[in-house]
């Protein structure tokens, strides 16, 4: 009996001799591990930033007078939002931007809707926005997932309600100025949507560019096309994107174009390492230089400091990225963020970490760049 | 052709080897035989005594009630529980009557396939059947009661599949037979039997282990769900779930799928030669042409048997539509009669083959097979019974309808029979009506809400006359809702209620449309098994009175047109086009 107890000790040792170390091995790496993913804490207020609870993820940054408009629709007036859309003019790109603003109205409320679209008929305004509106209406259908996470009742309803968003867009067409290429720039989504072949996609790009070459809003609905979750591939975007951005005049912000393109590169990939590609920091040189030649005010200068500040972030140009950062404000409510399940939590995350490096480099002040 | 008849040399070789091994190897794989069958035996009381005697030192130690003590009692406890339920309280139910697959098929029934199959144990040299029973997998197998741990011949039972019968020769399947004779007939395997009942029950005792603790897991898994709902309906957050523990059947699981593992490393040899062995013995019975042929066919016919299994005779089940009797099995004689199909599946077939075999399998490729096969001389022999071999069957009809029974339980008997051609049809229209029973249940209701009296059941006259009356968003939302369109809300949840309108409201219509022979569904033996043939541009014009009827302001003229056209002749098929509807 004795050597049995003997045995059963010395293989135990040898258990032990062997288990002990690897386990506390284990434990030593498991816990390195927890500490890297703690969640990074900063104070907001110490570096003058919007806390978190307070930050607006519903739009990119302030705009008062869209608020007001959008508020007037919501209670039914809709003298208000025509004015607010009438008093764009022919800046294509902030007419385009005013009625997207206008689809922020609850969608489940239409009365101001229909009654600008009844007591005004054959307002070009009117026409657009109800155009535009089935288009967002298709999207509420789908929602936001991708293919496989979406239901086939949700997609007949989507590509129905598209392909009845296209004579609207066609009726709205009719009725707006020769010069204004909004109705076209509406149906870039049912193109994607409806899976426009490359040629008709074409087609209705040359109607938008002969109205308007630099119209923004045209330029990142057509990066959808061209994206590879759409229509096109990672090459096509991205010569879409280089040739927008290229071509653009001094003033212009679509050299933004190409970090678009990039995060929507990245997210296909596994890492993060194409940030370290030179062309890369060559797009946000090019973009620093475009947000520097804007006016301050400029309605689309908001959605270009989102992803620049990722970008900046990500290619670890920290200093600028807090400028970026400081500049936006508590705003979160624009890609990159809402490309993730809590914008909220990304755009934090971000931050924290742009400001946490900030500090651990020693609060470095932004290096000068070369003007060209 | 230099190359192949160098392969054809080596696998002639190969099989002269495999044919006679040299006497000296016998022994030690008599041993090995005996060994792993012993050592099956062995290993559940070995964990058994390895248990109480840790149970044992516990008791003798220094804490032989404390915590850690008592779980591990516990946890002996189970093990021993779960062994001695799968290893020595399962060993005799798959010998069950009741649970052996397919029909037995007596003398009495069969005399000639009995005749036949008993010459042909008579000519291998090896004892004959106590039992035939049909089966419906492309397949036959041989199988023996193990008796004395395996040692001695038990009662031997042939397993016959019908596919078989209907796509062999006699001759094929004599070959097909004699090979798995041969695996107990062979002089030099004449441990087969030990090694195939070794491996026999390990493989049960893995199966039902890996069954019971998927189950145990399926059943912590649903727990834990139904507790973290009950915490949900609480308003309390997700509980902590540490990760489902696992049973006992778990850990017994891999000491024997190891042990499983180790008896077919150690016969992999074994096996392989068996098999080319067993080949032989097919060669010597029926012939080498037959037997490569056979070899060939038995690949196809397990390919055309999925594929008709799965797509034919299974179409209107759910709708409680079947062939006629006999055909659920027998019709697989249509599939293999239609030449293009044929050549689909003599394409389709030698690149599934070899994929198809499990890690766990023990034949060579099959085409290393035939090569072997075909490199042997010419035995001059001519091809002979070419005849099918479900020839052989007596009433196959008779013998076929009792294995649908058999197989597909007591519903058999309630569910229609129809001819093959009417099938895709009742099935399909039968579908369709399922689809549009909600609508019409709708249209019942909001015509009952509305004081109007219904002559008879609701039809898609009454239904469009309500959508004339703007009633089309009170009949949608009376319509089964998804879980999106249950999220959705304002516009978004119209849009659903509209889609769903619209797809019930299409497979009514189709309904009607098939009604009048508009649209009609024809079985087709090869490709795609329904074809749908519809009038030329019905397509189209069905889509778009679809989209009039659930317009801003709805226009049912053009559906109304559409389903009052007159009803097509018979034979109307000359100006139809074949397309699938979008």
């Amino acid at each position: 009996m004795n050597t049995v107890v003997y045995i059963a000790g010395a293989c135990l040792l040898v258990y032990a001799a062997v288990t002990i170390p690897r386990n506390a091995k284990k434990a030593r790496a498991k816990r390195a591990q927890a500490k890297a993913a703690m969640p990074v804490k900063i104070d907001a207020a110490t570096y003058g930033l919007v806390p978190a609870a307070q930050v607006d993820t519903t739009r990119p940054g302030p705009d008062p007078q869209a608020d007001e408009a959008v508020a007037a629709a919501g209670a039914g007036d809709w003298r208000r939002p025509a004015a607010y859309l009438a008093d764009a003019g022919s800046d294509w790109d902030l007419r385009w931007y005013r009625v997207q603003h206008l689809m922020k109205v609850d969608s489940d409320n239409d009365t101001w809707l229909t009654a600008w679209r009844t007591q005004s008929p054959g307002d070009p305004g009117a026409a657009l926005t109800h155009a535009d509106a089935l288009v967002t209406l298709a999207w509420e259908v789908r929602g936001g997932k991708g293919g496989s996470h979406t239901t086939p009742e949700q997609f007949q309803g989507f590509h129905r309600v598209l392909r009845e968003a296209l004579p609207a867009c066609q009726e709205a067409a009719r009725l707006a100025s020769p010069y204004d290429p909004s109705p076209w720039v509406a149906q870039i989504p049912i193109a994607y949507g409806l899976g426009w072949s490359h040629d008709d996609f074409r087609h209705l790009w040359a109607q938008i560019t002969a109205r308007d070459p630099y119209h923004f809003g045209a330029h990142v609905a057509a990066l959808q096309y061209w994206c590879e979750k759409w229509r096109g591939s990672s090459a096509l975007m991205f010569d879409f994107a280089e040739q927008a951005a290229s071509s653009a005049p001094p003033g212009s912000l679509l050299p933004v174009l190409r970090l678009y393109a990039t995060f929507e590169h990245v997210l296909k990939q596994t890492d993060d390492s194409f940030y370290e590609d030179p062309y890369v920091t060559a797009a946000v040189d090019a973009t620093l230089d475009a947000v520097d030649l804007v006016p301050a005010d400029h309605h689309r200068l908001p959605v270009v400091r989102h992803l620049l500040a990722n970008a900046l972030y990500r290619t670890g140009r920290h200093a600028e990225a807090a400028e970026q950062f400081r500049a936006i404000g508590g705003y979160a409510g624009a890609v990159p963020w809402t490309y993730f399940a809590s914008p909220l939590k990304q755009f934090v995350h971000v931050r924290t970490h742009t400001f946490n490096d900030w500090e651990k480099a020693g609060r470095p002040s932004v290096p000068p760049r070369a003007s060209f | 052709m230099p190359r192949s008849g160098r392969a054809a040399s080596q696998a002639a070789s190969r099989a002269a080897s495999s044919a006679g091994p040299s006497r000296g190897a016998l022994l030690p794989r008599a041993l090995l035989a005996l060994a792993l069958l012993a050592g099956y035996h062995l290993v559940a009381p070995l964990i058994l005594a390895a248990l109480a005697l840790a149970d044992l030192f516990l008791l003798r130690g220094s804490q032989p009630y404390a915590l850690t003590s008592l779980g591990a009692y516990a946890g002996s406890v189970a093990v021993t529980c779960s062994l001695v339920r799968v290893v020595y309280l399962t060993r005799g139910g798959a010998q069950d009557r009741h649970d052996l697959p397919g029909v037995a098929l007596t003398p009495a029934e069969q005399p000639e396939l009995w005749q036949r199959m008993g010459e042909l144990a008579q000519s291998v040299g090896t004892a004959t059947f106590a039992e035939i029973r049909l089966i419906p997998d492309a397949n036959a197998m041989v199988t023996e009661e193990p008796r004395l741990l395996g040692l001695r011949h038990g009662k031997r039972r042939l397993f016959l599949g019908t596919p078989l019968l209907l796509g062999l020769s006699e001759a094929e399947l004599d070959a097909v037979l004699a090979h798995e004779l041969g695996h107990y007939a062979n002089g030099d395997t004449r441990l087969a039997a030990t090694v195939w009942a070794a491996r026999g029950a390990v493989e049960r005792t893995v199966g039902t282990l890996n069954e019971r603790s998927a189950a145990h897991r399926e059943r912590e898994a649903a727990e834990a769900e139904a507790k973290a709902a009950r915490r949900r309906a609480r308003g309390k957050p997700a509980p902590v779930t540490a990760g489902a523990s696992r049973g006992a059947d778990h850990y017994l699981s891999v000491v024997y799928t190891a042990y499983a593992k180790l008896c077919l490393r150690c016969t992999e040899g074994v096996s392989r030669r068996q098999e080319y062995a067993a080949d032989l013995v097919a060669v010597r019975i029926a012939g080498r042409r037959s037997t490569a042929d056979a070899l060939r066919h038995l690949a196809v016919l397990s390919v055309a048997t999925d594929l008709y299994l799965h797509r034919y005779p299974a179409m209107g089940w759910d709708a409680g539509f079947l062939p006629p009797p006999g055909q659920v099995h027998g019709g697989l004689a249509h599939l293999l009669a239609d030449e293009a199909r044929r050549r689909e599946l003599d394409e389709l077939a030698p690149r599934l083959a070899d994929q198809h075999g499990s890690p766990h399998d023990i034949h060579p490729p099959l085409a290393e097979r035939v090569a072997t096969i075909e490199a042997l001389p010419d035995d001059g022999r001519p091809l002979r019974g070419t005849a099918p071999a479900v020839g052989l069957l007596r009433a196959p009809h008779t013998v076929l309808a009792a294995l649908e029974e058999a197989e597909l339980g007591p519903d058999v008997r309630t569910a229609h029979r129809v001819p093959w051609h009417e099938l895709p049809y009742r099935a399909h229209r039968a579908a369709q009506a399922r689809t549009a029973e909600p609508l019409l249940q709708a249209t019942a209701d909001v015509a009952a809400a509305r004081g109007a009296t219904l002559h008879g059941p609701p039809a898609v006259g009454t239904l469009l006359d309500l959508v004339d009356a703007g009633l089309l968003p009170e009949i949608a939302a009376l319509l089964p809702r998804s879980a999106v369109a249950e999220r959705s809300t304002g516009r978004a949840t119209r849009e659903f209620a509209r889609t769903a309108f619209r797809s019930r409201l299409r497979a009514l219509t189709v309904v009607a449309l098939a009604d009048t022979g508009h649209i009609r569904w024809e079985l087709s033996w090869s490709g795609a098994p329904v074809r749908q043939i519809v009038s030329e541009g019905l397509g189209d014009t069905l889509e778009a009175a679809l989209d009039a009827v659930i317009a801003a302001p709805p226009a049912t003229a053009p559906l109304r047109a559409l389903l009052d056209s007159a009803p097509l002749p018979q034979g109307g098929a000359q100006t139809t086009t074949i397309r699938r509807l979008p």
